[in-house]
């Protein structure tokens, strides 16, 4: 399994990146620990990988204006590690060590997974249940694009060909602020056969803001809009039950819809049970 | 005065020194693993080394009516491309067959397909190039005009009269039927207070090594000698086909195996690819290399258990089983795999059902059916798997069924262990076996009654935990009645030759192979004890047709048994040697 | 600029090596084939098995995973510079003594994992051995003896340090 010969570059800056992703069939390596294993298939034929590892623009995590930014470059063992990322977006450092193994999170990144948007992957479900905004530089400049709008199909987001994702900034999680987060997997690590990544705001006996993205069920994350109005009125049964005007989950190679539909309703249970815990 | 130790010495065999059997030690190989030192097939180049890659057909049954291998062999770094009907030239086709299963019949397979791709995923032009890398683009760039062919897919109707025969030369999909009766299963059943039947259906499962299947063969005109390096089980096996399909002898062909990561079983066989390289390896007069990739061991290693068995049991209402009866239909590949045959697991099956029970009363029809699908074949535990679950699965029922304690009912049915020497109800003899002492041993070990109690206690609690038992007789140690009788040119023999050197080490070399499961370690371990050396002065050498006695491999736990055995009888041997000629020596 | 084929200079295992690669070779292929380090193990070609762990920059990797294009100017260590070095002598010592081993093929994978653990000290759990160990597959011993030795030799060290 050896890829197809494709020619490679080294991009110093983002706008050499964006320069570099005009020519035909180029695609942006950043970890890789996607695209080279679609690549060792022969699932692709890139003409061109534009290699973004050396822009230190779209490195770091800071905190301004009230929302945490976590560059795209970001390596899922630092968002790990992070203090900032355990402190101001404690829902991403819940999913953190789900992200598969030790080796790919030394490598992948945060800005590679949200831009891969695999179905069954963590963090676009994390980016969906925190609101988050995705920043994008392209040919005609830079843009935000909300978490809600960038995930369109199964392996298709708001990302043009040219395009590469620089940033995700989150708002800076409060006091009131709740998160949960469960997944089934069958091996730690594996991508989940149905996970739930899940944000609310505590208003004295109940929830506002509530946002449930599952993960795993369907073509890309996917918000439980009924469930979250009746868990927003404190009833976790009734939320349960209203997951079924939300999600229709496909049979695929590791569990039929009807298993992803039950294991829905058992995440929503754990998840709501977490969201109830007030912040340490 | 009396005097009393307080705790007096026991000593055995086992305390003396050299004394290594029964002691659980590091094994002596495992050092050069742990640093990266290994020598695995896949890890070898030799000079010259060619990589071949496989075009392989995406249609589960279609007729190959062209092959364009023009822009390929243009394509860099190509040296040959050669489809199924050049590589003919080289290496004759073979049929999975053997004379003892009556009956049982396949097609000749060929190393490349030659007229038919018969299942996705096999071998239709092979492609040389001086990397794997290079092989791959020009595969991608050879053209093959397929005729897609009606395909067959399900065991259940292979054999029906609208079903597409995949080998018309053959008459019907069927390789092979066995049907047993023993005893007399109607009374049995007519003897019976209950019933029970159901139907049991094994999932297709394969062994995933960790490294996949690797060979390099290297054909030397000069020598007129053939080496094959590859991660086999069974060395001289593989010796003799190597020389039978290329037209050689022999003694022209060696076969090298050093270490092998992981086979299983998988890597017993013989496989199409690898037969294509050495083929290729003669061809082309130099080294050529396959190591099948993922996605290729997944569609061509061979498979393993597709059984779909519908079972019936009788039982009396104080426990006895009167009547056994099995249906077994398995569904393999196009071709009977070769040389064991595709008919070995159901005739395991055949003999396994009615495990160590006393009942007599057995019917079993079993039947292997062609389809278009990837071969199947037997590995790790050959039949055991499908025909103890089936057995224990009938006695699970049974009980069940006349409310009776799982280990009460088996109590009941275990061949008494003073019974021996016995007979099976397949006609399978046993020598000596002792079920019963070992379920006594297992009641109490498991303190059964505590668990049972345990598990009333948080059923109520809404806690399900299920507590289950397989009794059942493994088949190890085979003798040629199990492949030689039947014509295959697998030896049940094994040998270890061990000698002296000048510093007093011990050499062993012997036929049995080493698959990770600590083949080395034990014949070191048995030479070390019946010679009288530390286990450290012990060399042994296997996987290698040149330099070891003629033998069978690995397989059906015979390493231990036979080959254990030899290398006891040749450390025996040898000590009455050196005692020999010291005594003359020392003129005592 | 955007080539198929580069000139890299890789240091591995502390030595410095300059080689014309394919863009398109894996680290692990570059190892094994360009340098003879065959130490590291090809097994799925896609990340999943772990046979081809290797170090670079002090982090493991997936060597199948990344290009060799892009360890241009990084340090790489493989088993068999790690071996020489005796880094992981108890380690390899207690996978020998515990049978931690059959076949040996995800062995090296696990060794350069598995101390990845241990060196940030303390004595991991069970469970966070086997979930730190999750992406090596093995396929012959069913983990029990890995997770032994690992341990093992975490209290081993930690009574050493204590």
């Amino acid at each position: 399994m050896k890829p197809a010969p494709f020619a490679y570059a080294r991009a110093r800056s983002l706008a050499q990146a964006v320069d570099l992703l005009a020519q035909d069939d180029a695609r942006v390596l950043a970890g890789g620990q996607s695209l080279i294993a679609t690549l060792n298939m022969r699932l692709s034929h890139p003409a061109l990988l534009v290699d973004i590892n050396e822009i230190d623009a779209l490195g770091g995590i800071s905190l301004r204006n009230g929302e945490l930014m976590i560059g795209a470059l970001t390596r899922h063992v630092e968002a790990e590690r992070s203090a900032e990322v355990a402190r101001h977006a404690p829902l991403i450092a819940l999913a953190m060590p789900h992200i598969g193994h030790p080796a790919i999170r030394n490598r992948g990144t945060i800005g590679g997974s949200v831009a891969f948007a695999d179905p069954a992957a963590e963090l676009p479900a994390c980016l969906l249940a925190l609101g988050a905004q995705i920043d994008i530089t392209g040919p005609t400049g830079s843009r935000t694009v909300v978490a809600d709008e960038f995930f369109k199909d199964l392996f298709e987001t708001a990302l043009g060909a040219r395009d590469v994702l620089t940033a995700i900034r989150v708002p800076a999680a409060t006091t009131a602020n709740r998160v949960g987060f469960a997944e089934f997997a069958r091996r730690h690590g594996d991508y989940a056969i149905a996970g739930l990544a899940a944000t609310a705001r505590a208003d004295g006996k109940h929830f506002a803001d509530v946002r449930l993205a599952y993960f795993g069920v369907g073509s890309t994350p996917v918000r439980a809009r009924h469930a979250e109005a009746a868990l927003a009125n404190g009833d976790v049964d009734a939320a349960v039950v209203a997951l079924v005007q939300d999600l229709d989950p496909p049979d695929d190679v590791q569990a039929t819809g009807a298993v992803k539909g039950h294991l829905a309703g058992v995440l929503l249970r754990r998840v709501a049970r977490q969201l109830m815990e007030p912040r340490p | 005065m009396k005097i009393t130790e307080d705790s007096p010495p026991i000593l055995s065999a086992l305390d003396r020194p050299n004394s290594y059997i029964g002691r659980s030690l590091p094994r002596p190989n495992l050092a050069r693993l742990t640093e990266g030192r290994a020598q695995y097939v896949s890890d070898l180049t030799l000079p010259r080394m060619a990589h071949v890659a496989f075009v392989r057909s995406p249609h589960a049954h279609a007729r190959i009516a062209a092959i364009d291998t023009g822009a390929a062999k243009k394509a860099p770094g190509i040296i040959a491309v050669v489809t199924g009907a050049e590589i003919a030239k080289v290496i004759t086709p073979w049929v999975g067959v053997l004379t003892h299963l009556k009956g049982i019949k396949s097609a000749p397979q060929h190393a490349i397909a030659v007229e038919r791709a018969c299942w996705q995923g096999e071998a239709v032009c092979a492609v040389v190039a001086r990397s794997r890398a290079e092989a791959e683009d020009a595969c991608e760039l050879v053209e093959v005009t397929f005729e897609p062919l009606p395909v067959v897919t399900d065991a259940e109707t292979a054999l029906d009269a609208d079903t597409p025969v995949i080998h018309r030369e053959l008459g019907d999909n069927l390789t092979f039927e066995r049907v047993h009766v023993a005893g007399d299963p109607d009374q049995g059943f007519r003897d019976a207070d209950a019933v029970v039947e159901t139907t049991f259906v094994f999932g297709r499962h394969t062994g995933v090594t960790n490294e996949p299947r690797s060979i390099v063969a290297d054909w030397n005109p000069g020598d007129a000698r053939l080496t094959v390096y590859q991660g086999t089980q069974a060395p001289h096996m593989m010796q003799n086909l190597f020389a039978k399909h290329l037209g050689l002898e022999e003694h022209q062909v060696r076969v090298v195996t050093k270490d092998v990561g992981g086979s299983f079983g998988i890597k017993v066989h013989t496989y199409a690819d690898e037969m294509a390289t050495v083929a290729l390896a003669k061809l082309l007069k130099r080294p050529v290399k396959f190591v099948a990739d993922r996605i290729e061991s997944f569609v061509t290693d061979i498979h393993a258990r597709d059984h779909r068995v519908t079972a019936k049991i009788g039982v009396k209402n104080d426990g006895t089983i009167t009547a056994w009866e099995i249906d077994d239909l398995t569904g393999i590949g196009p071709y009977s795999v070769y040389p064991r045959t595709s008919g070995i697991e159901a005739n395991q099956v055949v003999n396994l059902i009615g495990g160590p029970y006393t009942c007599p009363n057995y019917r079993a029809r079993a039947r292997v059916v062609f389809q278009n699908k990837n071969v199947m074949c037997q590995y790790r535990a050959v039949g055991h798997p499908i025909a103890t679950a089936v057995t224990e699965g009938l006695v699970e029922l049974a009980a069940a069924k006349i409310g009776m304690d799982p280990l009460e009912i088996r109590r009941r049915n275990l061949i008494p262990d003073d019974a021996h020497p016995s007979t099976g109800p397949s006609g399978i003899k046993f020598e000596a076996l002792s079920h019963h002492e070992a379920l006594a041993h297992l009641d109490s070990m498991m303190n059964y009654a505590g668990l049972r109690a345990e598990q009333k206690r948080l059923r109520a609690q809404g806690v399900h935990r299920g507590i289950g038992f397989a009794s059942f007789v493994e088949v190890t140690n085979p003798s040629a009645a199990f492949y030689g009788i039947g014509g295959a040119k697998i030896s049940a023999q094994d040998g270890v030759t061990i000698r002296l050197d000048a510093q007093g080490a011990i050499i062993c070399q012997t036929g049995v192979t080493e698959q990770g499961q600590g083949t080395e370690a034990i014949i070191a371990q048995i030479a070390a004890s019946s010679f009288g050396v530390p286990m450290e002065r012990v060399r042994v050498i296997t996987g290698d047709t040149d330099n070891t006695p003629y033998g069978g491999g690995t397989w059906a736990s015979r390493a231990a048994g036979i080959g254990g055995e030899a290398a006891w009888q040749a450390g025996k041997a040898l000590r009455a040697n050196v005692l020999a000629c010291a005594a003359s020596i020392l003129q005592a | 600029m955007s080539e198929r084929f580069h000139e890299i200079a890789v240091t591995v295992n502390g030595e410095e090596v300059r080689e014309r690669v394919d863009a398109r070779k894996t680290l692990v292929d570059f190892l094994r084939e360009n340098l003879a380090l065959t130490g590291s193990h090809v097994g799925c070609e896609h990340g999943v098995c772990g046979a081809c762990t290797v170090r670079v920059e002090g982090a493991v990797v997936r060597g199948c995973l990344m290009l060799a294009v892009q360890c241009d100017g990084k340090r790489v260590e493989t088993i068999e510079g790690v071996a020489d070095s005796a880094e992981i002598a108890d380690l390899q010592q207690a996978f020998v003594t515990r049978n931690a081993l059959q076949c040996g093929y995800c062995t090296p994978g696990m060794l350069l994992t598995a101390q990845e653990l241990l060196a940030s000290g303390g004595v991991p759990s069970r469970e966070a051995i086997r979930i730190h160990l999750s992406g090596n597959y093995c396929r012959c011993t069913g983990y029990q003896a890995i997770v032994d030795a690992v341990e093992a030799v975490a209290k081993a060290r930690a009574g050493e340090r204590a």
